[in-house]
């Protein structure tokens, strides 16, 4: 919905006239009006008589002159209807609507029909008192559902009569304390008067009449203008306020002229003024281009911007339409969060199909990139090569231990030693050596003791022994005169040279 | 039936009806349409981040592999070299065929060359295939050629240990008797 733009529509017996209005910057500013005749089959004695034919008109007129129809107000189309200043007892307190309900069970051509009504308290400092309007609403819920059904979107739905007040409000009736003003509001075959008072609504007077084209019409609408004059004149004693006039009509520039010339005529010494569609610039606060345009097309379009004062607000759009337009409303917007979910459903899946298929992609570059065998391969060789080292390390402890472990006797060293310092009259008969006791034992036979000796005293300054000492000595008793001799020599471990060998 | 209960629903229920059917269809729709691909694209990220990280691991287990391959390589040089201090199944064999002509050479003679009973059923000195197998040696000859023999089988290229030696002269000659002990690897530590 475009809330910048408002259409008002006022529907007449004769015609219809659109006004389309924009809130820009500037202010409001009238974008388009336009008009269309009506007939007879449409609207008949203030009712509309065929809604969707109504509806259509309504929908071609806005289609041929490109007007947005989200936006719409239309004026109020049905009789009978209520447009009236009531006062308001003082016990009422704040149960208006209550007492505003009351009001019209008491109103005879609504009875036994549904009645839709809106109010608004008018700000009076002397008593409390309330503008009524109130009309058929089965009359009223007939065009808005038939515009509904098309796609002109009713916001609202007010008397053009009131809405025509609004439009001049601004320019003629706001802050003029020092005079009373009349406006009459012409339409179809009633006219209305709002009087205000001291700048305050102060009475409604709605006539019906017939149609406006002969003398004799213009006659009775001087009449009753002249008659509410008098009213005040007589009934409240106000002979010393000064009288405006305003007539709103939208009939044509001919018939208002013939009413402003008849009431000129009767009231000589007060100022009335025309407001008629080609003034709308003069009589409206409207950015208006030189436009012509429906004064009370123009108010409607006012009433969705709330321009004009509080207390010439009224809605008559039935609660039920209202209610099933926000049902409506929900119900697509609802239908367009679906549609949006759905899409995003659809649109979520080639989205994670082209996620998956990256990642799938990603992962085959990096398993081919990396070129490695697989991993029950990769653990057996690792745990091949791991024992494989594992073994040759003991095996090359073991190797290198048993190696380097040298020969603890050395029996060549032994022997050369032997050989070197034994005596010339010294023989070895036997030699044995023990080696788990690092000890050798040498037996033979010898000429003399001394040399016996001298070969243990040799043998012990060697090398290979620690120690050698002689155990036995004796005459050989095989009666060789020779002596006999046992030796005991501690033999010394050889160095530990690993490079001995 | 439904149709008269549809016809008598008001708006607000109709707009209801939608609007449950229009949830349910689109809890339905995420079902089918998008909660499939959510998880295959769940699957597909965990499946890389596991990817990513198998990589990685296989990355460090094969330089590791390579690391421990290059060690392997190393020690079995080592070992090799090492392996040639001890005999093997043939060069014991034929050790123990050269030794007549060793103490041939050495001015001695052979008496007597036995393996001992319990180097029948050889000792492994450790896992690693090593055994140690034991003979008795006896020879005959003079006191310097036995030395000499001595010297020359303590120095042989293998390991080779000589223990209890003793020596006994008979007439004019001396009679030596010792035990052999060689270690024998075994190839792939078998015996």
């Amino acid at each position: 919905m475009n809330n910048k733009l408002a259409l008002g529509i006022n529907i007449g017996s004769d015609q219809i006239t659109l006004a389309m209005l924009k809130k820009t910057r500037k202010g409001i500013t009238l974008v388009k009006a336009a008009s269309s005749p009506t007939s007879e089959s449409v609207i008949s004695a203030g009712n509309i008589k065929n809604p969707a034919q109504l509806a259509r008109m309504i929908k071609d007129l806005c289609s041929k002159h490109k007007l947005n129809t989200s936006n719409v107000i239309l004026s109020l189309v049905a009789r009978p209807s209520l447009l009236r200043v009531t006062d308001m007892p003082r016990d009422v307190g704040g149960n208006v609507k209550q007492f505003v309900k009351d009001e019209l069970k008491h109103y005879a051509p609504f009875a036994g029909k549904t009645v839709g009504h809106d109010f608004a308290i008018l700000k009076n400092a002397k008593a409390n008192r309330l503008l009524l309007g109130a009309a058929d609403e089965d009359k009223i819920a007939g065009i808005v559902k038939a515009c509904n059904r098309i796609g002109v979107i009713i916001r609202g739905i007010e008397p053009a009569s009131l809405a025509a007040v609004r439009a001049i409000y601004a320019k003629h009736i706001a802050k003029k304390f020092d005079s009373n003003i009349l406006v009459a509001h012409v339409q179809d075959n009633s006219l209305t008067c709002f009087v205000f008072r001291d700048g305050l609504l102060d009475f409604i007077k709605a006539t019906t009449i017939s149609s406006p084209v002969n003398p004799d019409t213009i006659q009775a609408f001087t009449d009753e203008i002249v008659s509410v004059k008098q009213y005040y004149q007589l009934e409240l004693n106000q002979n010393a306020k000064n009288w405006e006039f305003f007539i709103t009509d939208i009939n044509s520039a001919q018939n208002s002229d013939a009413v402003i010339k008849s009431l000129q005529a009767h009231l000589p010494q007060n100022r009335v003024y025309p407001c008629l569609p080609q003034n709308v610039q003069a009589d409206t606060s409207m950015i208006c281009s030189n436009m012509s345009a429906d004064p009370a097309a123009a108010g409607l379009a006012m009433r969705l911007f709330d321009l004009g004062p509080a207390e010439l607000k009224l809605n008559l759009l039935p609660a039920s339409t209202d209610d099933a337009h926000n049902l409506q409303k929900f119900g697509l917007v609802m239908a367009n969060v679906a549609a949006a979910a759905f899409l995003a459903v659809l649109f979520a899946v080639p989205v994670l199909k082209s996620k998956l298929q990256i990642v799938q992609d990603a992962t085959a570059k990096q398993l081919k990139a990396s070129d490695l065998p697989p991993m029950e391969k990769l653990l057996t060789t690792q745990n091949q090569h791991t024992s494989r080292a594992k073994y040759l390390k003991d095996q090359l402890t073991v190797l290198t231990s048993l190696s380097m472990a040298q020969l603890e006797i050395d029996y060549a060293q032994i022997l050369r030693e032997v050989q070197h310092r034994i005596p010339r009259n010294v023989q070895i008969t036997k030699m044995t050596t023990q080696p788990e006791n690092f000890t050798m034992t040498l037996s033979g036979l010898a000429a003399t003791y001394e040399e016996v000796n001298m070969f243990t005293k040799l043998m012990a300054r060697s090398p290979v022994a620690r120690s050698a000492s002689l155990i036995k000595t004796e005459v050989d008793p095989t009666g060789t005169g020779l002596l006999s001799y046992n030796m005991l020599i501690n033999l010394a471990p050889m160095e530990n040279d690993p490079n001995a060998r | 039936m439904l149709v008269n209960a549809y016809a008598k629903s008001s708006p607000v229920s109709r707009l209801a009806v939608l609007l449950f059917a229009a949830f349910f269809a689109g809890i339905n729709a995420w079902d089918w349409l998008v909660a499939p691909h959510v998880l295959s694209l769940k699957a597909a990220q965990t499946y890389a981040a596991q990817t990513d990280s198998f990589c990685k691991k296989g990355r460090i287990m094969n330089a590791t592999a390579q690391l421990k391959k290059i060690e392997a390589q190393k020690l079995s040089v080592e070992v090799k070299a090492l392996e040639k201090r001890f005999f093997s199944l043939e060069t014991a064999q034929i050790f123990f065929t050269e030794l007549e002509s060793i103490a041939n050479q050495n001015g001695v003679t052979i008496t007597s060359l036995k393996l001992i009973e319990d180097a029948q059923d050889p000792k492994q000195l450790t896992g690693n295939g090593v055994y140690c197998h034991q003979a008795s040696l006896s020879v005959i000859g003079k006191f310097v050629p036995i030395t000499n023999l001595l010297k020359q089988l303590s120095d042989y290229d293998q390991k080779l240990d000589i223990s209890a030696v003793s020596l006994l002269t008979k007439k004019d000659r001396i009679e030596c008797s010792m035990i052999l002990s060689i270690y024998v690897l075994e190839q792939g530590g078998k015996k």
